[in-house]
């Protein structure tokens, strides 16, 4: 370890020219550079916003209302606790990608390698099932008949083609998830407001705020072994579940935030010779510079205003909508609880989808199942975008012999493999042992890698990054209760129980 | 784009979508033809109404560019009414509404609808922003074209 880690960028002086560096962990250290300027304006366009469309998704959607139809709005309370610590993981994920220019893997790299290694082995063994588009896919075919494979397979090899012929892949995964959110926003609330009623909104504002429910059927009683890893598995999937917080940091420096400025943004497959050349590690900036301080508190606001506003505000907006939705379809059609309990992990969007049609007519019912397919691709591009991103961002810094492929390169390696084995999976896996059952082992492992990357947190924003820019004791002691939060529950769940999932 | 501006698209296409969205749909999921028509216009127009009424104050500068709470604040008080005109439409027509027959009344029909304008507000906002940026947004891309180690800004708009 490099004594210099915590006290001020340390300068060396190499032949003539003085090149200053800040020394972090165990990779090269990072040259001092000026950190660019924070944008003049809060904008509604940029990372918190992919977070929050990529966040938003089954679990709003699916998982959430299947607890509200379940356990009563009152659980909800829950996921208000989940989201707003992940709205504190997002503020220090940011914290050191602004700062270095530097994905999380990066920073994991420089505590031990292995802790690295660790998440792009939890990537693969979650993100390579194509369970979004395949539940998505399920949705299309209750509403057209048309067999879900169909609507599966064009819709993974859409995203390859679309990603494939962008100038700038962020830019283009950024206008389509952020159009597709306002799109379901718009839709959902139209949805809510033809079936819901004021009565329903009370229930759902409270039940944020019933801290300390929890139902009594999930902790013991012959069916509390099904219900609780269900609501485990529920957490885990409130906001950006498992390791999208991580591919945050990825954004931020396609986005050009901070010191990411620095960094080239991935391209496509037809303007690839463009491809400018990789620095080999991320860049600090000098923290004992006033000047240099002030732009910093420029991209806090920038971040806070992202992951508060943005991220927090529209999940939470979207929540509310759903929970709205749940309560009305088990109005309509209390039979829905039942097929829930029986085990039925179909019943929910079929229980919705037909109590919406009952009550406003087949209008709404098929709106909600084009609604769950729209979320299942949405998922599965901003899921393969960013897994694509996240891996060949490991690969390329720590597996020299493939550097010399490019990080663009890598990236389409790992999509279009993604999207070949996508596609191979889903007549491997067929309908009976199909999409749901793929999302709740998905939720497991997002909730050991999300309570992993809280400690991870801990290390890289405490060990890597200068004094001044560290975060403060309150947003530890957060850190340290949402690792244990996770990591607690999935324990919990274990020990209490004998499974995990 | 001054032209896009002037006829005060993206707040006429954004409402109107979102009225034909709820109609359209419909037909997919097999209502009868003339529900679906009516109950698509009967809140397309509307909230087109609505989006261009939106444009000619953010041009005017009545309304700021990007800024949540004015648009979500706009949606409160706008949806209700273009529900309304829709549910008023459908029991004139065919004598039977959506909803409002349902509700207890008038005044919480209005009030469970501007909270729905909220979220109707933001999907409008997020929607709006793409449609103006998609030209802005390419020609400043263009323009912050990386020179050499010349770092990139994250935003431009001032």
């Amino acid at each position: 370890m490099d004594t210099s880690r915590g006290g001020a960028p340390r300068g060396t002086t190499e032949e003539a020219q003085e090149e200053r560096v800040w020394h972090a962990g165990r990779e090269d250290p990072m040259p001092i550079k000026e950190l660019p300027e924070p944008p003049a304006s809060l904008h509604i366009l940029g990372p918190g916003m992919l977070l929050a469309a990529l966040g938003v998704g089954l679990g709003e959607t699916y998982l959430w209302p299947r607890l509200v139809i379940l356990f009563g709005p009152e659980i909800r309370w829950l996921f208000f606790i989940g989201v707003t610590l992940q709205g504190v993981v997002m503020l220090e994920m940011a914290r050191y990608a602004t700062a270095t220019g530097e994905s999380i893997f990066f920073g994991a790299a420089r505590l031990w390698r292995p802790i690295m290694w660790l998440f792009f082995a939890i990537a693969v063994l979650v993100y390579i099932w194509p369970g979004h588009v395949a539940l998505g896919a399920q949705a299309f075919e209750s509403l057209t008949g048309i067999s879900w494979y169909v609507f599966g397979v064009i819709g993974l090899l859409l995203i390859g083609l679309i990603i494939s012929f962008s100038t700038i892949v962020y830019n283009v995964v950024e206008a389509i998830l952020s159009t597709l959110i306002g799109i379901l926003v718009i839709g959902s609330t139209i949805i809510a407001a033809l079936v819901g009623n004021l009565g329903f909104v009370w229930a759902t504002i409270t039940g944020l705020f019933a801290f300390g429910y929890f139902p009594q059927e999930a902790l013991s009683g012959p069916q509390a072994a099904a219900l609780f890893p269900l609501i485990v598995g529920a957490i885990a999937f409130a906001g950006p579940s498992g390791m999208q917080q991580m591919w945050y940091t990825l954004w931020l420096r396609d986005k050009g935030a901070g010191m990411g400025s620095y960094i080239p943004r991935i391209k496509g497959l037809t303007h690839m010779d463009e491809e400018e050349s990789m620095p080999s590690r991320g860049f600090m900036f000098d923290t004992e510079d006033p000047e240099n301080m002030r732009r910093w508190k420029g991209w806090r606001r920038w971040v806070h205003f992202d992951a508060w506003v943005l991220f927090w505000g529209i999940t939470m907006l979207t929540t509310i909508i759903y929970t709205v939705l749940a309560q009305s379809a088990l109005q309509i059609d209390p039979g829905v609880r039942e097929a829930i309990l029986a085990d039925d992990e179909g019943a929910t969007l079929n229980g919705m989808a037909a109590a919406f049609a009952q009550a406003g007519g087949a209008v709404i019912g098929g709106l909600f199942f084009v609604f769950i397919s729209v979320i299942g691709w949405k998922m599965t591009f901003g899921i393969f975008d960013a897994f694509s991103r996240g891996q060949a961002d490991m690969t390329y810094y720590f597996i020299r012999p493939v550097q010399r492929l490019g990080m663009n390169r890598l990236y389409f390696a790992f999509l279009w493999f993604l999207i070949l084995f996508g596609i191979a999976m889903l007549f491997v896996t067929g309908e009976e042992d199909g999409p749901a059952a793929i999302l709740d082992i998905l939720s497991v492992l997002s909730t050991f890698a999300m309570g992993a990357y809280c400690l991870l947190l801990l290390g890289t924003n405490n060990l890597l990054l200068p004094k001044k820019i560290r975060p403060n004791i309150l947003i530890n002691i957060l850190l340290a209760f949402a690792a244990l939060f996770y990591l607690g529950m999935l324990a919990y769940s274990y020990f209490r129980f004998g499974v995990i999932l | 784009m001054r032209i896009l501006r002037q006829l005060k698209i993206p707040g006429m296409v954004t409402g109107l979508v979102t009225g034909l969205l709820v109609g359209g749909l419909a037909a997919v999921a097999g209502a009868p033809t003339s529900f679906v028509i009516v109950a698509a216009l009967g809140l397309g127009i509307p909230l087109a109404i609505f989006g261009i009424v939106f444009d000619a104050l953010m041009d005017a500068g009545r309304i700021p560019f990007g800024r949540i709470a004015p648009v979500a604040l706009y949606g409160v008080l706008t949806f209700p009414i273009a529900r309304l005109v829709q549910e008023l439409l459908l029991t004139a027509i065919f004598g039977q509404g959506i909803t409002l027959q349902q509700e207890s009344g008038v005044l919480s029909f209005l009030v469970f609808q501007g909270i729905m304008g909220f979220g109707y507000g933001i999907g409008f906002l997020m929607i709006h922003s793409q449609i103006i940026e998609l030209s802005a947004w390419r020609a400043y891309r263009k323009q912050a074209k990386e020179e050499g180690d010349q770092p990139r800004t994250a935003e431009k708009r001032a």
